[in-house]
């Protein structure tokens, strides 16, 4: 704790550093605003925004027992790719985004939650009445069939599937093996001949009863050949599962409110501007609402850099930090007042004011930014994924809102002080010719 | 420190000049009466923290605790359920906003009378219903009965003329009827409905009445009934129903009683699972990071820090009682975080005023002193800074609309919450610990400044003063001599300069 205590005494000077200090966010900003504009180009959006504020509809995958742990994301994979290759009846791609997908329910009722934009440029209703249907008859026809992992040595296939196929599905009180046959029977005719009979063509490994082994006359090995009796061979299995559609996720509704969230904070902001002007100064205030803006085009920044969705949660965030970061700078600017009120102030440039307020309450920001954080974090490692998107961007403006306080908000304070006349009374301020000052200033401190 | 000789060097000098009260012995104070009143809070604490946390059986009734599913009503997002909003088309109608309150009631009577008790609608904007409805599996059930507000228009089927529309109706349900022989659907008309449908039906015996719907435009016939008799008050429609069809007859006659027109703008289902996996990390993620900051506060400030940890135990018995009383009050996701995250902030206020403490005590005052002065000089920072959120939350939830409403909300309680348990709660305790001991600085993990390092932990004002005034003394000195210091160097500067001078005028 020594050395903690040993802040107090030191003085650093962050007033007069404020030329590097405020580099750093600027740089990142910078460095936002030039990957936005990269973004732009190669990813269609400067901003990775959600279907909250893009529009964009839903669907469900209900895959039952079916869905676990470790299949999760191929299934993801495979819906984000059929989603994304859909093709319409009249024969039009769409190249369609998923926005994310969730895992619901568990057991029997586990399903993903599947979300996607809607295409600019493509009406409302098509979207609904064409391409809507193709997304889910694929998703029907695709993601609930188990399809096998097919090999070929010569005129030998060997088709392997995750399960018994043997087994009498509840369903149909019949061997899968034997539907299969039967299936594939119907399904292939040209190009393909069997090695004698259609049943003794088609064999079952009796050994582990997971594989088949198809023997052929003749193949040649083209993928057409293999698709089709992939395609035969796919056991259909929509009784464990269902494809529902179609929730509708407006746009224009939560743009309206985000304008109305947009409107309550600048008003909440010019009141906030009123009260600090009456309890402090109105450069007090303005320096606060600075150190706000900062806070918040930071977090915008980091969002924009790590591409991390924008939703309505971001909205709360952002409120969150809008209170944490006035409360920072204000505990500050009491110690400005009750300083600036002291009879030393006389003595004083503002600089060394604000430099003093910023080493006195040093130690409660830290420890403040600390348990704060504490919490957040725990948020961010314990809680579930949703919670975590929103805990991201707070713990960046707890950060930014912390950097802002101690090396914006006094700076600029300091600033306003040697604008108009009257702030000179109360402060040595010396007339113009400013390398001297700010060098004199240095030394005095440091005697 | 030694005990006995504390004061050694003030007492010292301060003799030759002034008589100083003697250094105070630790001075008796009301230490049973203080240990009451901590043992006090903390068995209230307890038995807070039991009805905060514990579910528990009285008798044959179970109570729930404060922080559980139970009692603190969840948003949506948490407790899963569908959501639906509907915008009106046509804003330009006379008593719009009128109009909307009643297709608000009647949609949410609709729901009500299908069984979703806990269904909610509520305007959004000035345009917009918002349905909400927890705990449902089927989404497609409740799309089916409110998914398609439709205008509805009763024509005759001769002459296509319009004698009824859905103002006229005031309920339609479906039920099996005995003299019928089947199920059937009632109409309850409004009086104005039922004079003119006593007219049109008197006039057009044996005719056909046909009920059609209209959406956008688009005008669909759901019904094609005779007329039997000049019907005077509510109306049965008859004939050929099984429980489904009547029943759809009647949700779609209901939803076009609405007295605007309505469209689907947004829906979605919700999955329950993923609040109870929230909540449930949540009060994990809470309860380690309770712990921890309650560690790194006891490290930091001791006992201090333990005043604060009972100032935080009993913010969160409230805030947990709060949740669950006021009931306007949804947990949300985000709100979830935001609770979390108003326990790290309202130890913000203490942190604020034990600085300020230990300033004071570093500066020479007495324990209790500097606690006095430490609070009396931290509450216009922490006042200050609080009201700015308090401004802000009370626009956010004057303007917002939704979930930042409810967001708005929960950081307001949290704040007015945080406020009360520092400057009344933690402060009170503070004061019992510094009553039980005030002269072990370690305790407190106060120290010292430079100066003031051989005064004692509870040395008297008196004492403080004159060390004080030495202080001030010594510094005039130190003034006194750099003024004169300062006018030899610039005497020998004159002269430099002066010998400069001289030594220029020959060139």
């Amino acid at each position: 704790m020594k050395h903690l205590d040993n802040l107090l005494e030191k003085d650093f000077h962050i007033v007069e550093k404020r030329k590097i200090l405020f580099a750093i966010p600027l740089a990142i900003i910078f460095i936002a605003a030039i990957l936005m504009i990269i973004f732009n180009f190669t990813l269609g959006s400067p901003l990775n925004l959600g279907t909250d504020f893009t529009g964009g509809y839903s669907i469900d995958v209900k895959l039952g027992n079916k869905l676990n742990e470790s299949n999760y994301d191929s299934y993801c994979d495979r819906i984000e790719d059929i989603v994304a290759t859909v093709v319409t009846e009249d024969g039009k791609t769409y190249n369609i985004r998923v926005d994310n997908m969730q895992r619901q329910g568990s057991g029997e009722k586990s399903s993903i939650h599947v979300k996607y934009f809607a295409v600019k440029g493509v009406s409302e209703t098509e979207m609904i009445e064409d391409v809507n249907p193709a997304i889910r008859k694929a998703l029907e026809e695709e993601i609930l069939m188990i399809i096998p992992d097919i090999s070929v040595s010569g005129n030998v296939i060997t088709l392997t599937y995750g399960d018994v196929v043997s087994e009498p599905t509840f369903i149909e009180q019949q061997t899968a093996f034997i539907s299969l046959v039967e299936s594939l029977n119907a399904d292939l005719n040209a190009g393909i001949t069997f090695e004698g009979d259609a049943e003794d063509g088609i064999a079952l490994n009796e050994e582990n009863k997971k594989q088949i082994v198809i023997t052929l006359k003749s193949y040649n090995d083209s993928r057409d050949v293999q698709k089709a009796i992939v395609n035969g061979m796919k056991i259909n299995d929509i009784y464990s599962g269902s494809v529902t559609q179609g929730d509708l996720i407006g746009a224009t509704v939560s743009t309206e409110l985000l304008f109305n969230a947009i409107l309550a904070v600048s008003l909440a902001l010019v009141f906030m501007l009123c009260y600090i002007g009456l309890r402090f100064q109105l450069s007090s205030g303005l320096a606060c609402i600075i150190a706000l803006l900062h806070d918040i085009l930071v977090m915008f920044a980091f969002m924009a850099i790590c591409r991390i969705e924008i939703n309505s949660t971001f909205i709360a965030a952002l409120i969150t930090i809008l209170g944490y970061s006035i409360n920072n700078s204000i505990i500050i600017f009491d110690r400005v007042r009750e300083n600036t009120k002291s009879i030393y102030a006389k003595n004083m440039t503002p600089e060394q004011i604000a430099n003093k307020s910023i080493r006195e309450t040093l130690l409660r920001s830290i420890n403040t930014t600390i348990t704060t954080l504490i919490m957040i974090l725990m948020v961010a490692i314990i809680g579930v994924t949703d919670i975590k998107i929103f805990a991201f961007p707070i713990i960046i403006g707890l950060l930014a809102g912390t950097f802002s306080s101690i090396c914006i908000a006094p700076s600029f304070w300091a600033l306003f002080q040697r604008v108009g006349k009257k702030n000179r009374d109360n402060f040595n301020i010396e007339p113009k010719n400013k390398s001297t000052k700010s060098k004199k200033s240095v030394t005095d401190s440091q005697v | 420190m030694d005990k006995n000789n504390s004061l050694t060097e003030a007492e010292e000098t301060a003799a030759t000049k002034t008589p100083v009260t003697p250094a105070p012995a630790h001075k008796a104070v009301k230490k049973k009466s203080t240990i009451t009143k901590l043992v006090t809070l903390c068995i209230l604490l307890v038995v807070g923290l039991i009805f905060c946390f514990c579910p528990m059986q009285f008798g044959f009734t179970d109570y729930y605790p404060f922080c559980s599913k139970e009692s603190i009503s969840l948003g949506l997002d948490l407790q899963g359920g569908v959501y639906a909003v509907y915008q009106a088309t046509d804003t330009s109608t006379d008593n719009f906003d009128s109009k909307m309150e009643g297709t608000r009631s009647s949609l949410e009577n609709l729901l009500v009378s299908k069984g979703y008790t806990e269904a909610t609608v509520v305007r959004e904007g000035n345009d917009r219903l918002r349905v909400e409805i927890p705990d449902v599996d089927d989404t497609n059930k409740i799309l089916d009965i409110i998914g398609k507000p439709a205008q509805i228009e009763f024509r005759l089927y001769d002459t296509g003329e319009v004698v009824l529309t859905g103002e006229d109706v005031v309920r339609a349900s479906a039920y099996y009827s005995q003299n019928d022989g089947g199920y059937v659907v009632a109409l309850e008309l409004t009086a104005a409905g039922e004079d003119k449908f006593y007219e049109v039906t008197s006039n057009n015996i044996g005719k056909y009445m046909d009920i059609y719907t209209v959406i956008g435009g688009e005008e669909n016939r759901i019904s094609h009934a005779t007329i039997n008799s000049a019907i005077r008050g509510n109306a049965v429609i008859s004939g050929g129903f099984n429980s489904e069809g009547a029943e759809e007859l009647a949700n779609q006659i209901m939803s076009g009683t609405f007295d605007v027109q309505l469209e689907l703008k947004e829906s979605e289902t919700i999955s329950p699972t993923l609040g109870d996996n929230a909540l449930k990390y949540g009060l994990i993620a809470g309860i380690v990071g309770f712990v921890l900051v309650i560690a790194f506060m006891c490290v930091v400030y001791r006992m201090l820090g333990l005043a604060a940890t009972i100032a935080l135990l009993l913010y969160v018995v409230i805030y947990m009682f709060f949740l669950a009383v006021l009931p306007w009050v949804q947990l949300t996701l985000p709100g979830i975080a935001g609770i979390l995250l108003s326990i790290g902030m309202a130890v913000d206020a203490n942190i604020i005023i034990f600085e300020r403490i230990k300033d004071e005590y570093r500066n020479g005052k007495s324990i209790m002193a500097a606690y006095h002065a430490g609070f009396k000089k931290a509450l216009f920072a922490i006042l200050d800074s609080n009201v700015t959120t308090v401004i802000a939350c009370v626009l956010l939830l004057l303007l917002g609309t939704g979930s930042i409403k409810g967001f708005a909300l929960t950081l307001l309680v949290g704040v007015l919450l945080s406020l009360f348990t520092a400057l009344v709660v933690s402060r009170a305790v503070a004061h019992w610990f510094i009553n039980l001991n005030s002269y072990n600085e370690k305790l407190f993990n106060l120290k010292r400044g430079r100066q003031y390092q051989d005064l004692q932990a509870d040395a008297t004002d008196a004492a403080i003063l004159e060390v004080m005034r030495q202080e001030e003394e010594q510094k005039q000195q130190k003034k006194e001599e750099k003024k004169k210091l300062k006018e030899l160097e610039k005497s020998a500067r004159t002269a430099r300069r002066n010998k400069q001078n001289k030594g220029g005028d020959p060139a």
